[in-house]
């Protein structure tokens, strides 16, 4: 028997209006918020403040790459920003040359690698180098200068009595670069591993003994890094070259048995998968052959 | 020739549905015309995705997958949990279901349909499409779900079919309205020569009754399945034993929620009282709650355990979803209007009426969205091996105007669908009247 109503829900019309103002609060929340439409769009507010600052890897082959951070003080810590342009130049006291634009990735940093060749040298022969950001909406401009001398290392393996030795040579403008630390890595997956470190001679040559144990690629092979890290007249200059000092990886020790890429797969899951799908389909045929049969029978009487 | 026969009430109920078969108002029009234009600028969306490529989506390295995906997951979630509803209902003869099983086979059709296209939206190669079939791997997952999908599609298509011959027949039959001559010749092929004979009502009856007993373990597999394309996968937030349960129970609420929308747009608009009844808001607004319950019981399982541990990878996407700086919004409105709300409202006898109940499964279709889209994006936003100098459009994801206007199309098809059935037959079983006399 149908239960008689209650007065309240004779008088329902009376939520109506929340009803569709929840639902409008809801959409308004979900929708407005950052999670689903965009990123948190900023506010309408002053224009922060930048700082840049400019730095340079000089590496092999005379290549020389240009990196520019980008930061603001957002509370109260100097963070990178991303997404910004900057351009880098080349000045000398008579001429400016553009070198070409990058946009800061995720940490801030701009970065711009090119030949030295096409960078302008001072009466000492050391590049002046500008970069400039022109600021935006957001934030304000910035701009850092700095002046590189060209420098390049040669870096040699040498074996004698299995003993393993690496020879770094720093030298600048043809002459050898005597008193600076360079640091010896291995490069890794996430950071290069330091094997060692030493002083170069009057020579510009400095050595570390490398170890034997080190882990290589499936031929051995390593990647090893020789660096004069941020040096305030050269920049960074760095150098690197492929070795087959380390123990070769073995691959794939033994068979793993649950693979997703075997030729082919397991006979429980293959007759599990032939099982389910004979039991439905025919399932499904019976049913089809009985619409057929009722067609068929209405014909016939 | 035999035709069948109508008694008094099944009489009535076609006199009570006929105007809608026969003429469509301005208003009607209108509603179609809007839907069309949202379909066409889907369609406009697809000719630039294919054209252009993916490049115009807001799809990265990162983020993958993102609107097409959620929207997949959602549809083909409503789909299975209606399959089920509308099979147990049948199965078991549930006395008040009657008018509900059509409705619910109705919305897993369509969800069905709808579902996995926007995973063919997700490809960029469609000329590689078949190789899923020439060269399936029984070993993938992705394998199972192709399987899976296509075997519950023809499922849910012949067990709707099998609901609806009778009331082919019947419309066939009738010499109450003038139907063209197109709809006539549609209705006499698709009620398969159907008179009514105990022999044709046994065959007919036994088809059903056989598609609705494998409906459910064929249902619960392929939810299975779909959820273990997540769980089996190494990524925080999808890895979780509790996946599978919990993402059962959520489609199955929002199939409730959909049903219910319907239920109340199609008695409102075609004043369908007599037949669904206060009491069937009154069950499903009951069936709603006890789903949303454990879907809430569910969350805080799964998130209470993965923040207490503090796993850093785990932690990293429990914190996105709980903070206000990124999805905390929306992760805390979506469970507070999609749960919370729910549990409380329809808890109190008074506020179950069928308009509140409908304004609530509202909240919950929208709310179960929001969720599916935090399944997928904030676990993709948060790799194990971080691209090195990631650029800011991979590390977030956000929708373009081309996944936005083809999400539009595909609600617009769900309800262009809704609005196109009830013109074609009605959605209140006539067949379902004929042993009663009133």
């Amino acid at each position: 028997m149908e239960r008689p109503k209650s007065r309240y829900l004779q008088r329902s019309f009376r939520f109506r209006p929340v009803m569709p103002a929840l639902l409008l609060a809801l959409l308004l929340g979900l929708f407005s918020g950052n999670a689903l439409l965009a990123q948190e769009e900023p506010e309408e507010k002053e224009q922060l403040r930048t700082r840049m600052s400019l730095s340079a890897v000089q590496g092999s082959e005379d290549m020389i790459t240009l990196k520019a951070l980008v930061r603001a003080k957002i509370d109260d810590r100097y963070t990178g920003l991303p997404g910004l342009e900057v351009g880098f130049s080349s000045v000398t006291d008579s001429t400016e040359q553009e070198l070409g634009k990058a946009t800061t990735n995720q940490d801030g940093i701009a970065s711009l690698s090119l030949a030295k060749t096409k960078l302008l040298a001072d009466t000492s022969g050391a590049f002046p180098l500008t970069a400039l950001f022109e600021g935006n909406d957001e934030f304000g401009d910035s701009d850092d200068e700095i002046t590189i001398t060209p420098a390049a290392i040669t870096l040699e393996a040498m074996e004698e009595d299995s003993v393993r030795t690496l020879v770094a040579t720093l030298e600048s403008l043809g002459a050898p670069v005597p008193e600076t630390d360079l640091y010896f890595y291995v490069k890794g997956m996430f950071r290069p591993l330091r094997i060692g470190e030493a002083t170069t001679d009057e020579d510009g040559m400095a050595s570390v003994e490398f170890p034997t144990d080190l882990p290589g690629d499936p031929g051995g092979n390593l990647n090893i890094i020789v660096r004069l890290e941020e040096d305030d007249a050269f920049g960074t200059v760095e150098a690197n070259m492929s070795q087959a000092w380390g123990i070769p990886l073995e691959t794939m020790p033994g068979q793993t048995p649950r693979e997703l890429w075997s030729p082919s797969p397991p006979l429980w899951l293959l007759l599990t998968f032939i099982a389910l799908l004979l039991i439905i389909w025919g399932h499904y045929m019976e049913v089809i052959y009985k619409l057929f049969k009722l067609r068929k029978n209405a014909a016939e009487s | 020739m035999k035709t069948v026969q109508l008694n008094k009430k099944q009489t009535a109920i076609l006199q009570t549905l006929g105007p809608q078969l026969e003429k469509s108002g301005a208003l009607y029009r209108l509603w179609v015309g809007f839907l069309l234009l949202l379909i066409l600028l889907g369609g406009y969306g697809l000719f630039r995705q294919i054209y252009i490529g993916h490049v115009v989506t807001g799809m990265r390295d990162h983020a993958v997958w993102g609107y097409y995906i959620a929207n997949f997951v959602y549809f083909i979630g409503v789909s299975y949990g209606t399959a089920m509803l509308a099979a147990i209902l049948y199965y078991f003869k549930v006395p008040w279901g009657r008018p509900i099983i059509r409705i619910s086979a109705l919305v897993a059709f369509i969800s069905g349909i709808i579902g996995p296209v926007f995973i063919l939206l997700c490809i960029g190669r469609f000329d590689r499409l078949h190789y899923l079939f020439i060269h399936a791997r029984v070993q993938s997952p992705i394998t199972w779900d192709v399987m899976v999908i296509s075997t519950y599609l023809v499922g849910i298509t012949v067990f709707t079919y099998l609901l609806l011959i009778k009331d082919f027949a019947i419309l066939r039959d009738t010499s109450m309205f003038e139907f063209p001559s197109w709809r006539k010749k549609l209705y006499n092929a698709l009620a398969l020569r159907y008179k009514g004979t105990p022999e044709q009502d046994e065959q007919i009856g036994h088809s059903t009754k056989s598609m609705a007993f494998i409906m459910v373990p064929k249902v619960i597999l392929a939810f299975a399945v779909l959820s273990w394309i997540f769980g089996m996968t190494l990524r925080p937030g999808w890895r979780s034993s509790i996946f599978g349960p919990s993402y059962v129970i959520a489609s199955i609420a929002t199939g409730i929620a959909l049903i219910i929308g319907v239920m109340w747009v199609y008695r409102k608009l075609y004043r369908l009282e007599e037949y669904l009844k206060d009491e069937h808001f009154r069950y499903m607004g009951l069936i709603l709650l006890a789903l949303v319950g454990a879907f809430g019981y569910f969350t805080l399982s799964e998130y209470i355990t993965s923040w207490y541990t503090s796993m850093t990878w785990e932690s990293k996407v429990t914190d996105k979803l709980l903070s206000f700086k990124e999805y905390g919004w929306a992760f805390h409105l979506a469970n507070f209007f999609g749960i919370i709300l729910p549990i409380v409202v329809i808890a109190i006898r008074r506020f179950r009426t069928p308009t509140i109940i409908a304004a609530l499964s509202l909240l919950v279709i929208v709310a179960m969205w929001v969720r599916r889209y935090l399944t997928v994006v904030p676990s993709l936003e948060t790799p194990l091996l971080p691209i090195q100098d990631a650029r800011p459009e991979y590390v977030h994801y956000t929708a373009t105007w081309v996944e936005w206007a083809l999400v539009l199309a595909g609600a617009a098809t769900f309800f262009i669908f809704f609005t196109l059935v009830p013109k074609l037959f009605n959605v209140i079983p006539i067949s379902d009247y004929e042993k009663e006399t009133n």
